[in-house]
């Protein structure tokens, strides 16, 4: 993916390979601009226009090459097979309709039906997510709602279709902790009635610690490492994945100082030619600055973008459970 | 919108006010005028107001009351026009510009050529090609204030396209053509009117200007800037013939700009708090 910008092009999201199965969440964690929004918006052919571009790669969907389709084709699809939710509740719904209205219009955007029946499907799926009376708030304009309200409406919306693959962009963040739990347990609920996979986009490990079946790490447009969720937090190999862990403030021994990860993250405008958390890595070489390590397997389904994984040199400490 | 908030502005109110006047006369005109504004009667011209003649008679003893009258249903009538045709079409130029950013190059290089021209020079030249006669001159004033529409709705268009509402839509399959008429320009409305109501009052008096000019309204109907130009070589004999329709050109603009302000206020939101804390 590129974008142009004064320095020549940048590339924010770079040999990223993602596999989502069907009922699957897949928990993509990262920092602050290193690229997981873009992934998604990727994936959905929302890039920022006009300068946005895939410039390489493929993004298959059950099967059919999505890259290159016409916008026409990928309306189609968005809402219908592929639904997102947006980060902030509070300015992602249109102000001048009712939340009935919006959800509706979801439907109807994909579904030649009558407005009635529309409007009785945007009340059932309101009562779905757990929004009591759902007939009279379906007539209340956004800003009649709580935040925790709003992104409950959000989820309908993008639900209202039963998408196979739900995208969900830090979709509990602008919420507050109690808020945030109920609607990620109403996001589990959903997902095992309707069977889709789900696509967590996140900086909140404990997030997906919770709720992942698969993590991804992402860091300066690149996954630095991916494994099963249980595998990751037992045994985090990339020298980034262990940082950020030890990042993180614990029950027990509460009195340790945590770890912050030295250094600050590369510009895209000028990447390191190598590998790209090579400056704030205390595991570095000389090799680590040159060349960009490609991604070893470890474990299965467990692989990481170090070079000390080369050759199944594994450093000490790798598989201490 | 609540009442309180127009009494605390009293002058805003009398604008309010004498626009419902004006309107109630234009629509009840034949009820409020007994003698139809064309009667010719030459026994009786000039005659000074007062009496049978309230505002007076004009030089072909016509009733200058029942004129200014007719002369209301001219105005308002010209004044709805240019707005509804400059808002309505400059509304779908602006969003379509800002929205679909193939066209923007054209469209709004195409509005910055009509920009340049002085507007009511613009609005002669139009009037010269298309004739005399009141949906001409209403297109002719209407497009020297389209241009400022369009600049108006391409801009809140590019503001309005970046909200997460619309990526929201978007990612829900809402189809671009729907987009921009369901979720764009419904956003832009507030600002749109305001605007409308300045238009209008601006239109007033460029509408006024070429029916003085010669180049409006065929001079047999009635309308204020009519009765300017045929009034004006009376000017030192009878007065009155150019202070009604002038007064009630003066009165009208007014009270549209003050009613704008007040709308103004009342539908920006930044501008909301702090008249609230006056």
């Amino acid at each position: 993916m590129s974008f142009p910008s004064e320095k020549g092009k940048i590339w924010p999201v770079d040999g990223v390979n993602l596999r989502i199965l069907p009922g699957e969440t897949l928990g993509l964690v990262g920092e602050s601009g290193s690229g997981k929004s873009m992934t998604s918006l990727a994936l959905m052919g929302l890039l920022p226009q006009p300068h946005g571009k895939i410039a390489a790669g493929s993004i298959k969907f059950k099967g059919r090459e999505l890259v290159g389709l016409e916008n026409d084709e990928l309306t189609a699809i968005r809402g219908k097979n592929i639904s997102m939710i947006f980060q902030d509740p509070m300015t992602s719904l249109n102000p001048v309709y009712t939340v009935g209205d919006q959800i509706a219009e979801a439907v109807r955007a994909h579904e030649r039906i009558t407005k009635a029946q529309a409007r009785k499907r945007a009340v059932d799926m309101l009562a779905k997510v757990g929004i009591p009376s759902p007939e009279k708030r379906a007539d209340a304009y956004p800003h009649l709602l709580s935040g925790g309200m709003r992104q409950r409406v959000m989820i309908a919306m993008a639900l209202v279709l039963r998408p196979e693959l739900l995208i969900a962009d830090e979709p509990t963040t602008a919420l507050d902790v109690t808020i945030q739990a109920q609607i990620l347990y109403l996001m589990e609920d959903l997902k095992r009635d309707f069977g889709m996979s789900v696509l967590l986009v996140t900086h909140n490990m404990g997030l997906v610690a919770e709720n992942a079946d698969k993590i991804a790490v992402m860091y300066a447009g690149r996954i630095l490492e991916e494994a099963p969720t249980r595998e990751l937090f037992g045994a985090p190999s990339h020298p980034y994945t262990r940082g950020l862990l030890d990042s993180i403030p614990r029950m027990r021994g509460a009195d340790k100082e945590l770890k912050a990860i030295p250094g600050m993250v590369p510009t895209l405008q000028d990447l390191p030619p190598g590998c790209k958390f090579a400056n704030r890595c205390s595991f570095r070489q000389t090799r680590c600055e040159i060349e960009e390590p490609p991604i070893f397997e470890t474990w299965r389904g467990h692989s990481v973008r170090c070079w000390l994984f080369y050759e199944g040199l594994f450093y000490d400490g790798r598989r201490s459970r | 919108m609540k009442l309180g908030f127009f009494l605390k502005r009293k002058v805003a109110l009398i604008g309010f006010l004498f626009i419902g006047l004006l309107l109630a006369v234009a629509l009840a005109a034949p009820l409020m005028a007994r003698i139809p504004p064309q009667d010719l009667n030459p026994a009786n011209k000039l005659s000074p107001p007062g009496g049978a003649h309230l505002f007076g008679t004009d030089n072909f003893g016509r009733d200058v009351f029942s004129r200014v009258v007719y002369g209301a249903r001219t105005s308002l009538t010209g004044g709805s026009g240019v707005v509804l045709f400059s808002t309505v079409l400059g509304v779908l130029i602006g969003a379509v510009a800002g929205y679909f950013r193939r066209t923007e190059a054209w469209l709004m290089r195409l509005v910055d050529v009509m920009m340049a021209f002085p507007p009511l020079l613009l609005a002669l030249v139009l009037v010269s090609i298309l004739g005399r006669g009141m949906l001409n001159v209403i297109v002719a004033v209407g497009v020297t204030y389209l241009t400022r529409t369009v600049r108006v709705a391409y801009a809140l268009t590019l503001k309005i396209r970046e909200e997460p509402y619309i990526e929201a839509a978007v990612a829900s399959g809402v189809r671009q053509f729907a987009i921009v008429t369901r979720h764009v320009i419904p956003n832009m409305l507030s600002p749109i009117i305001v605007q409308a109501t300045f238009t209008f009052a601006f239109s007033l008096l460029d509408l006024a200007a070429l029916d003085f000019l010669g180049l409006g309204i065929p001079p047999a109907v009635p309308s204020w800037g009519n009765m300017l130009s045929e009034g004006r070589m009376y000017l030192t004999r009878a007065p009155w013939l150019l202070i009604f329709p002038g007064a009630f050109i003066v009165m009208t603009v007014l009270s549209f700009n003050l009613a704008g302000d007040v709308l103004r206020d009342r539908l920006d939101p930044q501008l909301q708090r702090n008249i609230e804390g006056v």
